[in-house]
């Protein structure tokens, strides 16, 4: 891609949103790979963020071989092009980039930041993100290192609350499904790690068809699509076509209380359910619904009872989880052990409160005015406009939705609200997974 | 995540690294007549603020006895003033904003992102809660138990903060600086509305406190709204000069052993006594920065290179330093290991690549790079709404001035390679220093060498 000028606007104060105007002017960019972008050009600092997801992740890596979606992310970073780790590294540093991969259950995620100050250097770090993307170096030194300290992480993730009850809840809830696979890493599943996994792995998943996109910052649509076609040159056309099964139901464990035995003075618990997909109808009053709940920080239900009245723990929140193939909708919250027994029974008698009784007309009114008027908030920063961007592409919606969102949140009423608590929230189906050493008594005098 | 994080920092907060800023934010800054200096920080992306007031006092200030009680106040800041009761949190999520505050050893902090068409409810409320903060019990005791659940989150379910924890007290056994942020739990459990009003009463008022507002607004916009509603309150013309106690000089290595059944690894944690801006041992505050960077910044950097790549003994191995400080601080080497790795090999290699440092000094090339990435963050942060004022608000509690900030840049540019070898020959005494162990034991135990008198 020779000859690509960069047109740059430096030092050009812009606002984001001209005169009084709701909208944020996003376009798709597309250049001559086949990859859309999501685009938002702003020229309010020298920066341009560039964030992307791949169809993949620790639910799409063959079983017995657990960790091998986490390990690639990590060597993706590690060199590339022939160019060793500490070198990747320094030119990454001495053109002020930063670049960042990441791997979920279902996905792998990459952010890439750089300055823009000097044309030929951004295009040498777009240069460097394509050779990541086409030619990483998966050296056996740098995966051996890698294996390494993934297997120390899992001897000290044995006493990390948190994580043994994520552990715990995904072979509740998933068994043998590829879903549990991010949290059945062993030592030997690590072992069984070779560098043609690696590779094999990448290609079926860092491809041009499995891929989404969003850009913000300091270029201009055509030097986004010029960006784009550098960074995806050369990259694989397309994503091995792997089928995710479907989930059968959480049969196993509805309404159970599962116990990982921990010697911390707080126990780490979560109560999950099935949830509400994101296509349905009803998804944004669920959105509200959940916000009065336990969404909404200290105007919440859950918030207001068991920190704020009970002194209960430091934090509390329910909130949904999206995978292709579940929906859930899950609360966490930690407290001492004596007193885990009363926090649940306090939990579980709000998710039957709100099922009863619906919500008053004022909670409505407030939950409707926090989320609209914070909708703003998710652009206040070019970094988190492009993660926003991304995440909405991640959830299905179409790019409509960036500047739809309120008026389609403002159509959802009351009736919708308390309709939706009763629809789609199960008290009966609570299951409960807790790790540390809790007294589940449903209270106690301390 | 968890909404309301008040956080407290500990001594390595996020710029420990050395990533603080370029200092190309541009504030402009005025002072009411009442002695409350006035920050903005101009950023047109959208049409949103964010309006923060920073007390200059922390847990250093706290009385004997009493630590964990500026975080305990800065959490009983929410709870209503005699106009407000109840606080006012419920207004901010009515018009969409976020709110939070924090804690750290030389400062307080309390925040709100807004749309900008609500910043002046926003400045009346905070205004408000400076001097007419009410409190009952019914409201303190449950906070109580929601700190000493926080403290259990964030120290007493990891064992590597309570060894961090441990550290700091051998370090610091006259100085608050030994004195956890959060308190220590038995002292949380009798802090009460008494404790926490004094407190407020001393140290809460305009003449203590700064106005940061960043976003989409400039300082001839905000200073009638600052008039309005800061520039009423009165002066607390009694306001005590501050009075940290001095730690001594320390002539012995301290050794901190903690056990724990909940470690599967093990973790040196080294802390060496070393300078502030205030009190600066003839040494250059960024050449202390820059040897973090160089020590640790990235995987090629002396530390990593040597302990993780070379030797292979260790997992990780990660250097801070915060000049960010008042009166004392610490310069900390935390490495984490293998349980079948040597404890002395460890403290044999990390201790040969600071003499060395110290001995033959570092490389033009380090010192470039280093300064190259500390430089870039200055950039980034123009980004972030609220970071610029964190920075600024950081420095401005720490003894800098605003123009200290803004000539960062040069101040960096200015440290030379002698000046780090300097700082680093000055600060790497064995004798001024504390080595933490963390490693797998049956039962949970802590042991403390070398100090001559027992702690309280």
């Amino acid at each position: 891609m020779n000859g690509v000028k960069f047109f740059l606007i430096a030092g050009l104060f812009f606002g984001l949103l001209p005169g009084a105007s709701a909208q944020i002017d996003v376009k798709t960019v597309k250049g001559g790979t086949g990859v859309t972008a999501w685009f938002v050009e702003n020229h309010n600092v020298p920066l341009v963020y560039v964030n992307m997801t791949f169809k993949g992740g620790s639910a799409y890596a063959p079983a017995g071989k657990e960790g091998l979606s986490d390990l690639m992310a990590r060597l993706l970073t590690a060199g590339a092009g022939g160019v060793d780790k500490f070198e990747f590294q320094e030119k990454l540093d001495d053109l002020g980039v930063k670049l960042d991969v990441e791997s979920g259950i279902e996905s792998i995620d990459l952010s890439f930041q750089a300055v823009t100050e000097n044309a030929e250097n951004l295009q040498a770090a777009l240069r460097l993100l394509n050779s990541v993307l086409t030619r990483p170096n998966f050296s056996p030194e740098d995966l051996e290192h890698e294996k390494t300290l993934a297997k120390a992480a899992l001897k000290q993730l044995r006493s990390n609350g948190g994580y043994q009850m994520k552990k715990l809840r995904a072979e509740k809830l998933f068994g043998a499904h590829p879903y549990a696979r991010e949290y059945s890493v062993t030592e030997s599943s690590v072992d069984a790690i070779a560098v043609d996994d690696l590779r094999r792995f990448f290609t079926e998943r860092l491809a041009r068809d499995n891929v989404k996109v969003s850009i913000a910052g300091d270029l201009t649509p055509e030097a986004a699509a010029a960006a784009l076609d550098l960074i995806f040159n050369g990259v694989t056309e397309s994503a091995a076509k792997t089928e995710i099964p479907a989930v059968e139901a959480p049969a196993a464990g509805l309404a159970q209380t599962f116990v990982h035995k921990l010697s911390n003075p707080q126990s780490n618990i979560t109560l999950v359910q099935p949830g509400i997909s994101l296509a349905d109808e009803d998804y944004l009053a669920f959105t509200v619904m959940n916000h009065i709940l336990g969404g909404g920080s200290m105007s919440s239900r859950l918030y207001t009872e068991v920190r704020e009245k009970r002194g209960l723990t430091y934090g509390i929140s329910s909130y949904p989880e999206h995978f292709d193939k579940v929906d859930l909708i899950a609360v966490t919250v930690a407290t001492r052990n004596e007193k885990v027994g009363e926090t649940v029974g306090v939990v579980k008698a709000e998710w039957r409160k709100i099922v009863e009784s619906g919500v008053s007309p004022k909670e409505f009114e407030e939950a409707m005015a926090f989320l609209t008027g914070s909708y703003i908030m998710r652009f206040t920063s070019l970094a988190g406009i492009s993660s926003y961007l991304l995440m909405l592409q991640k959830l299905n919606k179409d790019i409509a939705y960036v500047n739809g969102r309120n008026s389609l949140l403002k159509k959802v009423t009351l009736q919708d609200v308390n309709r939706v608590a009763k629809k789609v929230l199960k008290p009966d189906q609570l299951m409960t997974v807790i790790s540390g050493e809790p007294n589940l008594a449903p209270s106690s005098s301390n | 995540m968890f909404p309301r994080l008040r956080s407290f920092w500990p001594v390595a907060v996020f710029f420990a690294c050395g990533a603080a800023a370029a200092g190309v934010f541009n504030p402009k800054t005025a002072t009411l007549k009442n002695g409350m200096q006035v920050v903005v920080i101009t950023n047109r992306l959208a049409p949103v603020v964010s309006h923060q007031v920073w007390y200059k006092i922390g847990s250093i200030d706290e009385s004997p006895g009493e630590s964990g009680n500026a975080h305990f106040l800065e959490h009983l800041m929410f709870k209503g003033t005699s106009t407000k009761p109840g606080g006012f949190s419920k207004e901010i999520a009515l018009v969409g904003g976020q709110e939070n505050a924090f804690t750290s050893r030389t400062l307080t902090g309390y925040y709100q992102n807004l749309p900008k068409q609500n910043l002046e409810t926003f400045m009346a409320l905070e205004a408000d809660r400076m001097t007419n903060l009410v409190l009952t019990d019914e409201q303190v005791v449950p906070e109580r138990q929601v700190v000493v659940e926080e403290r259990r989150t964030r120290i007493e379910n990891n064992p590597a903060a309570l060894l961090s924890e441990q550290v700091d007290a051998a370090l610091f056994r006259v100085s608050p600086y030994g004195l956890p942020v959060i308190g220590w739990k038995h002292e949380i459990e009798k802090l009460n509305t008494e404790t926490a009003l004094r407190f407020y009463k001393k140290w809460y008022a305009p003449n203590n406190a700064i106005l940061i507002v960043t976003g989409d607004i400039t300082l001839e916009e905000l200073m009638p709204l600052a008039e309005k509603h800061y520039g009423v309150i009165p002066a607390n013309e009694n306001l005590p000069k501050r009075n940290i106690p001095v730690e001594p000089p320390q002539t012995g290595r301290r050794t901190v052993v903690m056990k724990d059944p909940r470690a599967n690894a093990q973790i040196l944690n080294l802390a060496f006594r070393a300078p502030t801006l205030d009190n600066a041992w003839g040494l250059n505050p960024e050449a202390g920065e820059l040897l973090a960077q160089i020590l640790s910044g990235s995987d090629s950097s002396r530390l990593s290179a040597r302990l993780v790549y070379n030797d292979k003994i260790a997992h990780v191995a990660r250097a801070s330093y915060d000049s960010m400080s008042i009166h004392d601080n610490s310069f900390e080497i935390v490495v984490q290991f293998s349980a079948d790795i040597e404890r002395e090999r460890i403290l044999n290699a990390v201790s040969e690549e600071l003499q060395r440092v110290a001995k033959t000094g570092v490389s033009e090339d380090e010192l470039l790079k280093a300064r190259k990435k500390m430089l870039i963050e200055g950039v980034y942060a123009r980004d972030s709404l609220a970071l610029p004022a964190q920075i600024i608000g950081r420095a401005l509690t720490s003894g800098y001035s605003i123009s200290d900030v803004e000539e960062w840049p040069g101040r960096l540019e200015r440290a030379t390679a002698a000046d780090v070898q300097k700082f680093a020959a000055k600060v790497f005494d064995d004798a001024a220093s504390v080595v933490g162990w963390l490693m797998p034991g049956a039962e949970p135990s802590v042991e403390v060498k070398g100090v001559e008198n027992e702690r309280r």
